[in-house]
């Protein structure tokens, strides 16, 4: 079963995603960047779902650039999701790695999709 | 702290408590729409599953009823793998022997030796072109029935396919071994029908003519377009009485059978007898299908009868009547002469020096000579008078009317006559001469046979005297020239 660490400042989004997942995968969650760096790198999963504006020194994005500079970490698949609905923070986010980039509020089955697709 | 209403340090900060709400709030609008999504899709979705299972099971019941057709069917049918070994077979394939025991065997081992080319060839072309089982040959088989008997079948086979690929061989075999064997003994009745010398005349049950043979044509005169259509009715000859008709008939009905002898008429009008020779002919369920007429002429076999008869009568030689008719002859001059008080003369006439001629020049020479003196003695008698040929040179005359020594004198002298001028045979000059005795009804007997002997006798002594002369019968033995 692959394991998906959601790092998202809001609780109750967190939760909702949590049970959309459904028991098909392992679920972790993080409330900021540096937690979820942390889990990210004790836990190894296969995905992480990004929220990129979390409060502190890190936000989604830093967790991300993080993610990618980790050489044990680079391989993790990473699905941004923000409130920001910006051409350029999606351009960005692309272009730093990510594999999926949702806009708040989020498909739930489009971000499943997404799940799915970069988990193959 | 949640609540605080400004960002720090310009970076992303966390949303107030009210922000977050309606973020939440937001968030979950987007899974009602979401959601409803999902319903109407999943209606959609049931609605297919639900066409799709029924269309499950019509494949389903079609494809029972497919097993059941060709588990049902005489026709056999057995699948292969591609390389020929068999898989599976219906009910029919008992014919080729125990179904179990056929898995994994090759189909080309029931194939006779003289059929192996074709079926290879057909399995060929099935494997590599045709999924359609339009083209099929001729296959003789050795069944497994008790005497392995050979089956013979029209062979037909489609290829199975699945992605392009080939996974099967579907052979369909249809027994055609009694079609075979009644076109064979069909060609072979069409055969005998075509070439009897007797005519034949096939009927349906209301005695309309269906066919008849080349025989028949020959004995009637009708062509089989002319008779076909008609009925046996126009060869009536209008001789047999009509009670005729209803015996025939009801032998026809209650026996089956009727046979004898009647006179038909032909095309040209001309009677003649037949031997006609009627059977029915009944369907399995015992039904009259149609009759079958033989005929025979008789006017041939007749006419055989007469040559017979004439050969026994008749000196094959001289073309005289033989002693035989001669017999009857001279019976029939007695009985007349008594009936008629007329009286007839029996003159027996012995050649002279008929013996050297054989002798020296053959026998062939021989008969010329009887030949002509046959000739020479009915020229010089009436058209009442017989001339008979007893056998060997003897040969006698009955002359009916003829009697007085002056009368009787005048004939044998004429006789005589004719028979004494040469005669060339083979461009041999040769003559013969001949003596004659005479004897007359009833003065010298009124037994035909005693008639015969005195004549006999009076010839003797006209042999005495030389030859050449006559001599009548008498108390007194009478010489003349």
């Amino acid at each position: 079963m692959k394991r998906i660490l959601l790092v998202d400042d809001h609780s109750d989004i967190r939760r909702l995603i949590r049970i959309t997942l459904g028991k098909d995968f392992d679920v972790l969650e993080a409330e900021d960047g540096p937690s979820g760096l942390e889990i990210a790198r004790r836990q190894r999963p296969d995905l992480v779902v990004l929220d990129v504006m979390m409060p502190g020194d890190l936000d989604g994005l830093g967790v991300l650039d993080a993610i990618k500079a980790d050489r044990s970490l680079v391989q993790t698949r990473v699905i941004m999701v923000t409130a920001r609905g910006q051409a350029a923070d999606y351009e960005d986010g692309m272009k730093r790695g990510a594999d999926a980039y949702f806009i708040k509020p989020f498909s739930p089955l489009q971000l499943v999709a997404a799940i799915k697709n970069a988990l193959e | 702290m949640e609540d605080s209403p400004l960002p720090m340090h310009g970076q992303s900060a966390r949303l107030p408590g009210s922000a977050r709400s309606v973020a939440l709030h937001d968030q979950l609008y987007r899974y009602a729409e979401d959601l409803q999504q999902m319903i109407e899709r999943n209606g959609k979705l049931e609605a297919h599953y639900e066409a799709l299972r029924e269309t499950c099971n019509q494949l389903s019941e079609g494809r029972d009823e497919l097993d059941r057709l060709l588990h049902a069917s005489r026709d056999i049918h057995v699948v292969t793998d591609p390389s020929g070994a068999i898989v599976q077979a219906n009910p029919a394939a008992e014919r080729l022997g125990p179904r179990d025991s056929m898995v994994g065997l090759k189909l080309e081992a029931w194939v006779q030796s003289a059929y192996i080319a074709a079926f290879l060839a057909l399995q060929q072309g099935t494997a590599t072109n045709g999924t359609l089982g339009d083209r099929e040959c001729e296959l003789h088989l050795t069944s497994g029935l008790p005497g392995n008997p050979t089956m013979i079948v029209i062979a037909s086979v489609i290829g199975v396919r699945r992605d392009g690929e080939l996974h099967f061989l579907h052979w369909i075999l249809r027994d055609v071994t009694h079609v075979r064997e009644s076109e064979f003994e069909t060609r072979l009745s069409s055969m005998v029908f075509r070439s009897s010398a007797e005519g034949i005349i096939i009927t349906d049950v209301e005695g309309e003519i269906l066919a008849v043979n080349p025989a028949f044509t020959r004995i009637t005169g009708y062509t089989a377009a002319e008779a076909i259509g008609k009925n046996p009715r126009i060869l009536s000859s209008g001789m047999q009485p009509p009670s005729f008709y209803a015996e025939f008939w009801r032998a026809l009905r209650e026996e089956g059978v009727w046979q004898g002898e009647i006179f038909n008429r032909r095309k040209s009008g001309e009677v003649y007898p037949e031997w006609l020779n009627v059977t029915t002919v009944r369907d399995n369920e015992g039904q009259i299908l149609s009759y079958i007429a033989i005929l025979s002429d008789l006017s041939r076999l007749l006419a055989a009868e007469k040559q017979l008869a004439y050969l026994a009568h008749y000196d094959s030689l001289t073309k005289l009547p033989n002693r035989h008719l001669f017999g009857d002859r001279l019976d029939r001059a007695v009985a007349q002469a008594r009936r008629t008080q007329q009286k007839f003369s029996l003159l027996f006439v012995d050649l002279d020096r008929f013996k050297p001629i054989n002798d020296r020049f053959g026998h062939l020479a021989g008969d010329g000579v009887l030949k002509e003196v046959a000739t020479r003695l009915q020229g010089g008698v009436r058209e009442s008078d017989t001339v008979a040929r007893l056998g060997g040179d003897e040969f006698v005359i009955i002359a009916p009317g003829l009697c007085g020594e002056a009368e009787i004198g005048r004939l044998c002298a004429k006789l005589i006559d004719a028979i004494s001028r040469p005669l060339s045979i083979d461009s041999h000059e040769l003559s013969v001469g001949g003596s004659f005795g005479c004897a007359v009804y009833p003065d010298h007997g009124t037994d035909g046979l005693d008639l015969l002997k005195r004549a006999d006798e009076a010839m003797y002594r006209a042999k005495h005297v030389g030859g050449g002369s006559y001599a009548l019968f008498g108390p007194l033995p009478r010489l003349a020239t």
